[in-house]
């Protein structure tokens, strides 16, 4: 029989929500399904370019001397987008050996995609904790609360002295 | 078009003899599907022959299990258009999400993967076909099921705040009832309420500017003002 590899090469984004200036983690899956080992397994991801991404950790190009059949590998790269907008993840490439006196495979992972990049401004509207704007609506507040607080407390203050002494 | 041609026509597009395809689920070899939950299916596509296809699109169902021509429900289909070039694989992702009613049943799992080649052939590749069971999803707590028990616990809460009610209501009245009769009993006496004219009269909460001003007579703005021009001719004359 024939032992071949097969390798599957899933390209996947673990941020939800994408932004600029912010740590955008890439994860890749690479599961041999077939019947024989991979030898010389090699991932490459291009789609990042200097120009639109900064490289955090990570390679963006990694190799296996061999992934067993029926075994997977997992591959990770964190980059953080320069600038906002739209932009298409496009495929990743696996170049392995599938069986022994062959020429090497070539594979493409899926396509995530185009996905839009948050601009910081835009994040901070929607996500950002909103300290300044709490604090804020706490002292607008105040005024309302604490009236009656001290008046409560001056007149309890004023009726307790009497007890106290006895 | 003919009849016969027709009736045949989901049958018509066939595999592509040179094209190869596979398939995993996120789950392993086998797919655990469950009910209203994301499914993930990893289907690999080699092509081994000498012209490129492109994957037009892919799309997955549930059939009725004694029957796979009958669609149960049509899952949403990807269009990854992609060129494959002869010699190459590609890897795509696939996922699809069963109703939230789907749970305890058996349905045919049927994903198909669309491809032509350059002269624009179609073909059709069914990757999965297998009946799959579909399990209810028991974990998580769904909206419904939390404000049953968000209601459950307001309404024992009432009832327990009712009971509580009665009893301590009860307590109270069987007090009053007792010493009245005690007393009688005891001192042969019947109390009579005589106000605040011979008890003592407890002044311990009253401010000390409050007391002095009683003290000096200062008439209460409730009395009138005759009664007010009263007293001040009294203690005039005094």
């Amino acid at each position: 029989d024939d032992e071949k590899a097969k390798i599957i090469l899933v390209k996947r984004i673990l941020n939800d929500i994408i932004t600029e200036r912010n740590d955008l983690a890439i994860e890749y899956n690479l599961y041999n399904i077939g019947d024989g080992v991979a030898t010389d397994v090699e991932l490459a991801d291009s789609s990042f370019h200097e120009s639109d991404f900064e490289l955090i950790s990570g390679m963006t190009s990694v190799k296996w001397s061999r992934i067993n059949a029926g075994s997977n590998v997992t591959h990770a790269v964190v980059v953080q987008p320069l600038r906002a907008g739209d932009f298409n993840f496009t495929s990743a490439v696996v170049q392995y050996v599938s069986e022994k006196g062959v020429d090497v495979t070539f594979g493409y992972s899926n396509e995530i995609g185009e996905q839009e990049i948050l601009s910081l401004k835009e994040y901070n509207r929607l996500h950002a904790s909103h300290m300044m704007e709490w604090g804020l609506f706490a002292l607008w507040c105040m005024p309302s609360i604490d009236v009656p607080l001290l008046l409560y407390y001056l007149s309890k203050r004023k009726y307790s002295k009497k007890v106290k002494k006895n | 078009m003919t009849k016969s041609e027709e009736d045949e026509e989901p049958d018509v597009i066939s595999a592509h003899k040179e094209a190869e395809t596979a398939i995993i689920f996120a789950s392993g070899v086998e797919p655990s599907v469950l009910a209203g939950k994301k499914a993930s299916a990893y289907i690999h596509f080699a092509n081994k022959g000498s012209s490129n296809f492109i994957i037009t699109s892919i799309d997955g169902s549930f059939r009725y299990p004694q029957d796979f021509s009958y669609v149960i429900q049509n899952f949403t289909v990807i269009s990854p258009n992609k060129m494959i070039d002869a010699g190459y694989e590609g890897s795509f992702q696939y996922e699809f999400q069963p109703g939230e009613l789907s749970g305890g049943r058996s349905f045919g799992l049927v994903i198909n993967v669309n491809y032509k080649d350059t002269e624009e052939n179609l073909y059709r590749d069914a990757v999965f076909n297998q009946t799959v069971q579909v399990i209810e999803d028991e974990e998580g707590l769904d909206t419904e099921t939390f404000f049953m028990y968000l209601m459950l616990l307001g309404m024992s809460g009432l009832i327990l705040l009712g009971v509580f009610h009665n009893v301590s209501g009860k307590s109270r009245r069987g007090k009053k009832r007792n010493t009245p009769s005690a007393n009688a009993t005891t001192l042969n006496k019947v109390q009579l309420e005589t106000g605040t004219t011979n008890g003592p009269v407890d002044y311990n909460w009253i401010p000390e500017e409050t007391l002095k001003a009683i003290n000096k007579g200062t008439p209460s703005p409730r009395r009138s003002p005759k009664k007010r021009a009263n007293k001040q001719r009294s203690s005039e004359t005094e």
